[in-house]
């Protein structure tokens, strides 16, 4: 009698029943979808079961991200066809390369190393020097806050002995980093080996010759033509005359008269054009060699600058695109692609940022005053001061920055680092003439005046301040323990541009860049993004510095 | 960039040439950490350093609640006592752009800006370009600020996804952010600008067909003028996306590919590159 309770039978509307609102709940729930084929119930079992097992933090805040994400999953499984091809890591292609390299640079080194033993202690010495060792720039440059990347460095350091293997080079350097977009250039500097230089400068002797030759060809065709077609003109303009002289009667006999005013003609000539230096001297005295990902990338050599490309580098900003065949649309003009314009902005870079504390570098090894005097007259070679003697971190860091020289040579007005005298007269002629004839010296000089930049050694507290901007900052890696720190100077011309010097260790040159003035360097490697290069402050900014120079080198003889 | 990550610097931002050494990291993260104590900052990141000519500023910045909104800049020069920078006021924005010379690193320094290097054409009346007094001092302080906020304002970026704006209005960052996958990672628009947004709300919304009401709220850096004015570099085999900045040399954003590791660091003079057009 009691109550039947049957869960089946429906209770009145007016009735609350717990049970069957959840069943209706239920059941509403469980309502397929018409379009994903799933049912909410199903979906939030399944994404509280997740939330239960997974337990994420504030589960409550992420909620909609976890029950997108089920939805995501349930989704991808469905399409998943096709789960039996393997897609190999993209990486895959590099790896190989790299671990080819890593093979490649150790039979280099076993094949040597036969070699070596046969070969003198000292001769072994030397080459090792040669080989740069990025690992040690590093952990130089990660005090002084300038990054080169880790894992590059250490392939960067396996290609460039692969390189020296390959090519006939020698003394080879890391220059730096040029950034780009959407490629950066990697940059490394080196000398032709003596032999590789006189087969090359052969080959283009002949190759100057044989221009020579068709140009004087077509000259002479040309000529002829000219001969001919001045004969006929000639013709024609004696019968235009006689015709004329016809007319002219007429004319005065007719009473009219009009004169013109004769047409104008252009007096501007082309100024001559500035020879290129011969490969091995002036501003091609180094070859460059780039790449883009060290170690998976060929190193190409760049083509030598001519100065004609330097002038107009100084006029014109461009961003590198990692491309050496990209053309470069600038006015003015530039004559070449972005190879030619990286390599002229490399000149143009190495001329300015080549820094090293006084006395690292001497005048070759001359003992006698004269003969040191004489070198630096003519710009002599550099070398390592084997005597030097490390600086204190103080004197390095000094803000007037009078213990930092340049040790590259000055880059001038002219695009060339040897003067060329375009009236025509090599320069021996010249200076024959200055001893016969000081009058008619002056006269030459009057004429073309001769460009002149500071001697080599000129410490940076001579270079000029343009626009404001001193052009060195000289910084300590750390004030906390200066009997440990590294000195660093950075250039504010070539942002990006650092040199250091730590003890004996100094790395002497650019580094990361932009490719533009006021871009990064890496030291001894320049470091930088290769924006745009300054319009040509740099230069001005050593110019400043020409007569002060001559004092200074006068009174502080540095290495002596 | 996190204060707390500072020591992976040479590896990300090697690649551009800068980095924070071993023993400034272990110092500015150090000092950074108190600073956030103090301060009761939720993070607090370390911005990077603008060059001057005696002495570098180091920038940082953290914030409470709303990573967007809510965000407080330090500076100090020798990274050890930090000084609240103050906000760029209207004087101070109007003068930067137009200072020529460096920081000089000296914050109380004044120097006259106008007189240098004068905006308005010389025989007309300025007032017809500027309301009110034409202010001509800028301190060094100021002009800190206001390169700061134009630099966040021009080439602050993060990955799309990395912050959420929540229903109440607030941004906070995106503890569910897992990454950029390498399908988006090479295209422009999954970058965002970290600022307040300048387009219309639904401008976003609608460039992209997946879009998010949550995640797509701000700007997109495809669309800033000229095309090619962020330089977007894949590196390390693809696992590291690094994008520079060519309006500010200097600035480096890098985002490691399906993880939530995003930061940006700016090394620089603090000067807009205005030759960006004839560049690219």
């Amino acid at each position: 009698m009691a109550y039947s309770y049957n869960v089946e039978e429906v209770p009145p509307d007016d009735v609350p029943c717990v049970e069957h609102d959840i069943r209706r709940a239920k059941k509403f729930l469980q309502k397929h979808s018409p379009v994903s084929g799933d049912s909410l119930y199903d979906h939030l079992t399944e994404v509280l079961a997740k939330i239960l097992a997974e337990r994420p933090k504030n589960a409550v805040d992420i909620f909609e991200e976890l029950s997108r994400r089920a939805k995501e999953e349930r989704f991808k499984t469905k399409s998943h066809h096709f789960r039996d091809v393997y897609i190999p890591p993209t990486q895959s292609e590099d790896a190989k390369k790299i671990i080819k390299l890593f093979q490649n640079v150790q039979s280099i080194y076993e094949g040597e190393g036969e070699k070596r033993e046969t070969e003198d202690e000292e001769e072994e010495g030397d080459t090792r020097k040669k080989m740069p060792n990025m690992l040690d720039l590093l952990f130089y440059f990660e005090q002084t806050n300038v990054g080169l990347p880790r894992s590059q460095m250490v392939l960067l350091n396996l290609s460039i002995r692969k390189l020296i293997a390959e090519s006939p080079i020698e003394n080879v350097k890391f220059w730096g980093k040029v950034l780009g977009s959407p490629k950066s250039y990697y940059v490394v500097e080196a000398d032709l080996k003596p032999e590789e230089l006189n087969n090359r400068l052969e080959r283009t002797a002949e190759e100057e010759e044989r221009k020579r030759q068709e140009e004087q060809m077509r000259t002479e065709e040309k000529a002829k033509v000219e001969r001919e077609a001045g004969e006929t003109v000639e013709r024609e303009a004696a019968e235009e005359t006689e015709e004329a002289a016809g007319a002219t009667e007429k004319k005065d006999q007719e009473g009219l008269e009009l004169v013109f005013p004769p047409l104008p003609t252009h007096s501007w000539v082309p100024p001559p054009e500035v020879p290129p230096e011969r490969i091995g001297t002036g501003a091609n005295a180094k070859v460059y060699f780039v790449c883009n990902e060290p170690g998976l990338d060929k190193w190409i050599e760049l083509p030598p600058v001519t100065p004609q490309q330097i002038v107009i580098a100084r006029q014109i900003v461009r961003y590198c695109t990692g491309n050496l065949e990209t053309p470069i649309h600038t006015f003015p003009p530039f004559p070449g692609t972005e190879k030619n314009y990286l390599r002229a902005q490399i000149a143009r870079i190495s001329a300015t940022t080549q820094v090293s504390p006084i006395g690292f570098f001497t005048f070759g090894a001359g003992d006698e005053e004269e003969e040191l005097m004489e070198e630096m007259e003519e710009g002599g070679v550099l070398s390592e001061n084997v005597h030097y003697d490390p600086l204190p971190i103080k004197d390095l860091t000094d803000p007037s920055m009078s213990n930092w020289c340049h040790h590259a040579p000055y880059l001038l007005k002219q695009g060339r680092i040897v003067w060329w005298n375009p009236s025509g007269r090599a320069e021996d002629e010249l200076e024959e003439e200055e001893e016969m004839d000081e009058e008619e010296e002056e006269d030459a000089k009057a004429r073309v005046e001769k460009e002149v930049g500071p001697p080599l050694l000129t410490p940076l507290s001579e270079d000029a301040i343009v626009d404001g901007v001193t052009p060195w900052r000289a910084l300590q890696s750390s004030r906390t323990q200066p009997d440990q720190a590294v000195a660093l100077i950075r250039s504010n011309v070539w942002p990006g541009a650092f040199a250091f010097a730590c003890g004996k260790c100094v790395h002497a040159s650019p580094l990361f860049n932009n490719d533009f003035p006021l871009s990064r360097r890496i030291c001894d490697i320049y470091v930088a993004d290769k924006y745009k290069f300054p319009l040509g402050i740099e230069e001005t900014a050593r110019q400043g510095t020409v007569a002060k120079g001559r004092f200074y080198r006068e009174t502080n003889q540095p290495g002596k | 960039m996190e204060c707390s990550k500072l020591l992976e610097t040479l590896d990300i931002f090697g690649y551009a040439g800068v980095c924070v050494g071993t023993e400034n990291s272990q110092l500015l993260r150090n000092s950074l950490i108190i600073l956030q104590g103090e301060n009761h900052f939720q993070k607090c990141y370390y911005w990077g350093k603008i060059y001057g000519v005696q002495n570098d500023y180091h920038i940082a910045f953290g914030f409470k609640k709303d990573c967007m909104n809510d965000q407080m800049y330090y500076y100090s020069t020798d990274g050890l006592n930090w000084l609240l920078l103050p906000r760029a006021n209207k004087y101070a924005r109007f003068l930067t752009p137009l200072a020529i010379n460096k920081f000089e690193g000296d914050p109380s320094i004044v120097t006259n800006v106008y007189n240098v290097n004068p905006p308005f054409p010389p025989n007309e009346d300025p007032k017809k370009y500027y309301d009110g007094p034409i202010p001509k001092e800028l301190k060094e302080e100021d002009r800190l600020a206001a390169t700061i906020e134009i630099i966040r304002e021009d080439a602050v970026i993060i990955p799309r996804g990395a912050w959420f704006k929540c229903p109440n209005g607030d941004v906070i960052e995106n503890s569910n952010f897992e990454g950029l996958g390498v399908s988006d990672v090479s295209y422009l628009k999954s970058y965002l600008h970290a600022r307040p947004p300048q387009q219309k709300w639904n401008t976003n919304l609608l460039t992209r067909p997946d879009y998010n009401y949550a995640l797509d709220f701000l700007d997109t850096i495809d669309m800033d003028v000229p095309s090619g004015c962020w330089n977007l570099q894949l590196l390390h085999g693809d696992r590291l996306v690094i994008l520079h900045s060519l309006y500010w040399p200097g600035m480096t954003f890098y985002h490691k590919l399906h993880s939530p590791h995003y930061g940006f660091l700016y090394f620089g003079h603090g000067k807009k590159n205005m030759d960006v057009i004839f560049m690219v």
